[in-house]
């Protein structure tokens, strides 16, 4: 099977995933390392979501866009390969489903090669804000009662 | 693997042994002192819950981060049975020692393990002092305390909190990761993680008048209307050493930790009685930034950056909940109500007025 044949599905089991404001908001479950992929990017998720494969995703930006399927080609098959070496995607080979989604208001922007944030931070901001802090047992004394016999 | 657990559909209609267990432990422990059982209706998110402990200390102690909730008279409508027992006190020990001896799936949370039976029926979670369990069927909560003196701060501020959030995820509310404080009912969700300026806005705010549903997690259920409501779940804050510089007047009240813990505890209703609330809606998201500029300004955000704020930590944080959904639903109130970077100076007397202005410019 060709790369243009190839058709994805995302890795549900693993990832969590919304598009807002035409833009794809990703969180990977499994590592915390949460994604933006802006407005072309979020269509091509948007596509990858349903089962198109990379050319029928190029036949919709060329449509939606105004571009021709050479000039996005290489983009698509760019982004599809960061999505898959994040694990965000799968092979899969299950058909498109249902209708064509409609074309997203960003369409009146020119169009502009995906881009795609990726935020490593959550390690660090889970250990400035763990979820369970204080967890050891302590010498229990309460302020309110005006007691005294904490060692801090 | 994150914990997660699915909708009820595949769950075993029988009570899982180790819970059948858990309830003769404390039925046993009722009997041993029943002068000591205490009984409490509370509403939790919006529902009725009875709450049940033997041992009037830590029923004290475990209660005082409800405290602020409504009471309630009649029980005949309960949606969530909580069901406690202190070992010291009534010599009733939990009939096992660990989660993992009776639980087929179990994993680490910080300093603590939680626990899965391999339908998803009934969730645990142990901790040096405390063995609970979630009847998710039953809708009971059933659990044994070590003693009420080995409390770990986290028990005190946030009891039960892993199988609450599993219990509110059931009840299709979502915990967001968010602060929450508000005006005469409508209210401002405060989305940043830590070092954000979250919780000091939070607390500046009630300082100041406003009232307070929480500096860390909110429930939200699906909207009614066109609205969404926000629940408090707890009374309680952390506090960092930086955060009593900035809030001097909670240092009295501050629970100390172990020499291990680097967060203090305050009961927030204790100080600002009346000032707690259980509910109001959701008018504006701010995502506050700290500047280093001394005024504090508001600043239009999108809804997408509202949800890139809230939703990863809420997701990832939490055991037990449903991510898509968890996801969905912030997306839901993000795109429902403004969304405003609240640019945070080091004036403080301004931060209270800016979350207020926000407040009146929100959602009506």
């Amino acid at each position: 099977m060709s790369a243009e044949a190839e058709r994805f599905r995302v890795n549900a089991d693993e990832v969590a995933a919304k598009v807002i404001d035409d833009e794809a908001i990703i969180i990977n479950l499994s590592t915390g390392v949460y994604y933006s992929i802006d407005t072309v990017g979020a269509r091509v998720w948007n596509l990858l979501e349903r089962h198109y494969d990379l050319a029928e995703i190029a036949a919709v930006l060329a449509r939606d866009y105004g571009v021709s399927e050479a000039e996005c080609r290489g983009d698509i098959l760019a982004l599809v390969e960061q999505l898959r070496e994040e694990n965000l995607i799968l092979p899969t080979e299950a058909v498109p489903e249902g209708q064509l989604p409609a074309r997203p208001t960003s369409t009146s922007q020119p169009y502009a090669a995906p881009s795609m944030s990726v935020f490593r931070d959550m390690g660090d901001l889970l250990a400035l804000d763990p979820p369970v802090p204080g967890l050891e047992p302590i010498p229990w004394d309460d302020p309110a009662r005006g007691g005294s016999d904490n060692p801090n | 693997m994150k914990p997660l657990v699915s909708n009820s559909d595949h769950m075993s209609r029988s009570t899982h042994p180790a819970v059948a267990s858990m309830r003769r432990a404390f039925e046993s422990a009722s009997r041993n002192r029943p002068e000591e059982v205490r009984t409490a209706v509370m509403t939790v998110g919006g529902r009725p819950v009875k709450m049940t402990v033997v041992g009037s200390e830590l029923a004290e102690r475990i209660g005082g981060a409800f405290s602020h909730l409504p009471r309630r008279l009649q029980d005949d409508s309960v949606e969530l049975r909580i069901e406690l027992w202190d070992g010291a006190t009534t010599d009733v020990p939990p009939p096992s020692e660990h989660l993992r001896d009776v639980f087929e799936r179990t994993w680490p949370f910080g300093r603590s393990v939680l626990a899965s039976s391999s339908d998803e029926r009934t969730l645990g979670y142990q901790s040096f002092g405390s063995h609970l369990m979630y009847d998710r069927r039953d809708r009971r909560i059933v659990g044994w305390f070590a003693g009420h003196s080995d409390l770990s701060l986290f028990e005190l501020g946030k009891p039960l909190q892993p199988l609450l959030f599993a219990w509110h995820s059931d009840n299709d509310t979502v915990p967001v990761h968010a602060g929450f404080v508000s005006r005469e009912g409508r209210g401002a969700l405060l989305g940043g993680s830590g070092g954000s300026g979250k919780s000091t806005t939070c607390l500046l705010s009630l300082h100041e008048g406003l009232d307070y549903l929480g500096d860390d997690y909110i429930g939200i259920p699906p909207r009614s209307g066109s609205t969404f409501t926000g629940y408090s779940f707890y009374n309680s804050t952390w506090l960092e050493p930086n955060h009593i510089g900035r809030l001097p007047w909670l240092e009295p009240h501050a629970h100390r930790g172990s020499a291990a813990d680097d967060k203090y505890l305050v009961l927030l209703d204790r100080i600002y009685p009346g000032r707690l609330v259980d509910h109001a809606d959701v008018a504006v998201i701010l995502l506050p930034r700290v500047t280093g500029e001394r005024n504090t300004s508001l600043r239009d955000a999108t809804p997408r950056e509202a949800v890139l704020r809230l939703a990863p930590s809420s997701i990832l944080q939490l055991p037990f909940i449903t991510p898509g959904r968890a996801l969905e639903r912030i997306s839901e109130v993000a795109e429902s109500v403004p969304a405003m970077w609240l640019e945070l100076g080091t004036d403080f007397r301004q931060i209270p007025e800016r979350v207020e202005e926000a407040i009146k410019a929100g959602r009506a």
